[in-house]
């Protein structure tokens, strides 16, 4: 059990920095998902954390102690890596019990513990199995297995799940999920799925070019994305955005206009300097028809239709021709090249700078 | 319906192809055939029957005289067992050393290892021949502890034979070679799960690594044991420090007696007959594995 500190974390590799200055705090017991485009610094982040890069400046504290000088294995975590990197000269329980035996635990309580995660995992049959004859998903289940027979402070995952396919990806989300829930460990946990994000998450960390662009509990960055980047990586499909001249009239109401929607009033801004910005306006915010009166309406050409089964995305072209996506009822019927009067609640309408 | 029906053309191509490997076979196997047959015939049939096909088949005056008489000229169980105990010994300790350094080059970081790795790859081009003389009057001055206390120069002994084969540029890059392709992910779980250095090199890097130790193994021992010729003649005197190699001088004189010195090599090629069988299964893993050719 520990919480975890980050002051001003770097990390260059030679001349290149990838990691640019990073200060999180995570609380004890937390589900902390990174989540960001490939590239972004994920992995490295996870693994200074880890102690298996150095750290280039700043100071990283694990359970109230600055670690950045401690070994790996002195830091109480457990990792679970994308390659699964099972030993492939052991076999599963020998996999697991691992870091136990390293530290010379004695037999019979090894062997409780390997039996004890393998019921939690539900793989007590696979214990005497080698790993080459094991599937995808039960290789995941070992790495996760060999995680918990340890019993870290701190977990950390890196795309664990990137290797399976759909439905068990799924499922094991909802497994981690559940022995989260049970072990009440911290855990960290890496990748590029903004759903696994999403509904695994008690904090995200939203990365970028080795910053952290927000961080936060998932509905709050849904809500409230920080800047666009957020707001386009997080939620799905991505969010709208409409090019506006937004003003203050005397009244000290706040208008946009855009060529796109019209003019629009944003009672949610106190602003100050005219400019240019951008408007974001999820797509499931857009209904069809004139909706209540406190609704903003525009027109717009019907263009292609995707049925999703649940859902129906509509690909819309507003008056300027500006794209706009919207996510519509599984029932509803429009013809291509129609045009069809939308509605959207404008307290849901989000401001950005260019 | 058979799987196993081939049209014409395929059954004479593979039958072309096994004709090409059994003439290959043959090609390597005829020089070995000819040494043990030749070891069993006297001196004037041996020279008269390599003319014709004979010189193949255990044909005429057949008997292990040439043995007797191999056994009274040189003392061969002494020149074997030494060439064994330095091969043996050579072998075991440039497997740990060199595996050891190639691990270190691989997995752990310090100041200067790719520089270090190059200078020591580097002096792989250099001929034995051009370090020979230097060497030998570095081992001249070397001390050695001994029952008999520190004793000074190397000369006339095992050690000198030994040591300044153990660790070669080939080895370590062999070693460098395989540990680079293993998945690093492995090493870094290790290191997480709380393995020391020394403990991700025995539990986890070395038993992943059979067929390039195989492969070093081989190698070694070819190295050691066919072809200690140069040295153990310019650091050995004594007969009871010397390796078979230098035995075969014995037999070649005024006139060379072909047949002991086909029963000679016949006796010493078995030990390489021996250890390549044991190690047939790994060696031919290795080599499909890492594409190095012996
Ligand atoms: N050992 C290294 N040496 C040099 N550059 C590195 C090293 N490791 C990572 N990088 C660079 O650091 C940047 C971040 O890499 P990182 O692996 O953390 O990305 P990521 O967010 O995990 O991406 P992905 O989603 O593709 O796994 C990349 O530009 C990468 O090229
Ligand atoms: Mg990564």
């Amino acid at each position: 059990m520990a919480g975890l500190k980050l002051s001003g974390i770097r990390k260059s590799f030679g001349k290149v920095e990838v990691i640019k200055g990073i200060d999180l705090d995570i609380e004890d017991g937390e589900f902390v998902v990174f989540v960001g485009p490939s590239g972004c610094g994920k992995s490295t982040l996870l693994r200074l954390i880890a102690g298996l890069e150095d750290i280039t400046a700043g100071e990283l504290q694990i359970d109230g102690k600055v670690v950045n000088q401690v070994e790996p294995k002195e830091r109480g975590i457990a990792m679970v890596f994308q390659s699964y990197a099972i030993f492939p000269h052991m076999s599963v329980r020998e996999n697991m019990g691992f870091g136990l035996t390293i530290r010379r635990e004695n037999k019979a309580q090894i062997k409780e513990r390997v039996d004890e995660a393998a019921r939690m995992l539900q793989m007590e049959d696979l214990l005497d199995r080698r790993p080459d004859q094991l599937s995808g998903g039960q290789r995941q289940r070992v790495a996760i297995g060999r995680a918990v027979v340890r019993s870290p402070d701190v977990f950390l995952f890196d795309e664990p799940l990137s290797n399976l396919d759909a439905a068990l990806r799924m499922n094991t989300r909802m497994e981690i999920s559940e022995l989260h829930k049970r072990l009440g460990t911290t855990m960290i946990y890496v990748t590029h799925d903004q759903v696994e994000a999403m509904t695994l998450a008690d904090k995200i960390v939203v990365l970028k070019d080795g910053e952290v662009q927000q961080y936060g509990p998932p509905m709050d960055l849904y809500h409230y994305p920080a800047n666009r980047f957020v707001a386009e990586f997080i939620g799905s499909p991505p969010m709208n955005f409409l090019t506006a001249a937004v003003e203050q009239q005397a009244d000290g109401q706040v208008f946009a206009s855009a060529d796109s929607i019209g003019r629009v009033s944003l009672p949610e801004f106190n602003f100050v300097k005219p400019a240019t910005m951008h408007l974001g306006l999820r797509p499931q915010y857009i209904s069809l028809g004139e909706g209540p009166d406190s609704h903003h309406r525009f027109e717009a050409t019907v263009g292609v239709t995707e049925r999703l089964g649940s859902e129906t995305l509509i690909n819309l072209k507003a008056k300027d021709g500006t794209k706009v996506t919207a996510v519509l009822p599984e029932d509803v019927e429009l013809q291509a090249d129609q045009t069809v009067i939308f509605n959207f609640d404008v307290n849901k309408l989000r401001v950005f700078a260019i | 319906m058979s799987m196993h029906t081939m049209s014409l053309g395929q059954q004479s191509r593979l039958l072309g192809r096994y004709l090409l490997l059994m003439f290959i076979a043959c090609i390597f196997i005829f020089p070995i055939v000819f040494m043990m047959m030749s070891s069993l015939k006297p001196d004037f049939q041996l020279l008269s029957d390599t003319a014709s096909i004979r010189a193949f088949l255990p044909v005429g005056d057949i008997s292990l005289d040439n043995y007797r008489a191999a056994f009274d000229r040189a003392p061969i169980g002494l020149f074997i067992f030494n060439s064994i105990f330095i091969t043996a010994t050579t072998l075991l300790l440039s497997l740990f050393l060199a595996s050891v350094a190639a691990f270190s080059f691989v997995f752990i970081d310090w100041r200067g290892k790719s520089f270090v790795l190059a200078i020591v790859v580097a002096t792989y081009i250099l001929p034995f021949e051009t370090v020979a003389v230097p060497l030998l009057l570095l081992v001249n001055k070397l001390p050695w502890l001994s029952s008999e206390g520190v004793t000074w120069g190397w000369l006339n002994s095992y050690q000198v034979q030994i040591i300044p084969w153990v660790v070669r540029a080939l080895e370590i890059f062999l070693f460098v070679q395989y540990f680079k392709d293993l998945p690093k992910d492995l090493v870094e779980a290790a290191r997480v799960d709380g393995a020391s250095w020394f403990q991700i090199y025995y539990k986890i890097v070395m038993p992943l690594s059979g067929p390039v130790i195989a492969t070093v193994a081989i190698l070694k021992f070819l190295e050691m044991y066919n072809n200690q010729f140069i040295w153990p003649t310019m650091v050995v005197q004594e007969e009871g420090y010397r390796p078979i190699m230098v035995g075969l001088q014995y037999f070649f004189q005024l006139n060379t007696p072909w047949g002991e010195v086909m029963a000679y090599l016949t006796i010493i090629t078995l030990p390489v007959l021996v250890f390549y069988l044991a190690l047939q299964r790994a060696f031919i893993a290795s080599i499909a594995s890492t594409g190095v050719k012996g």
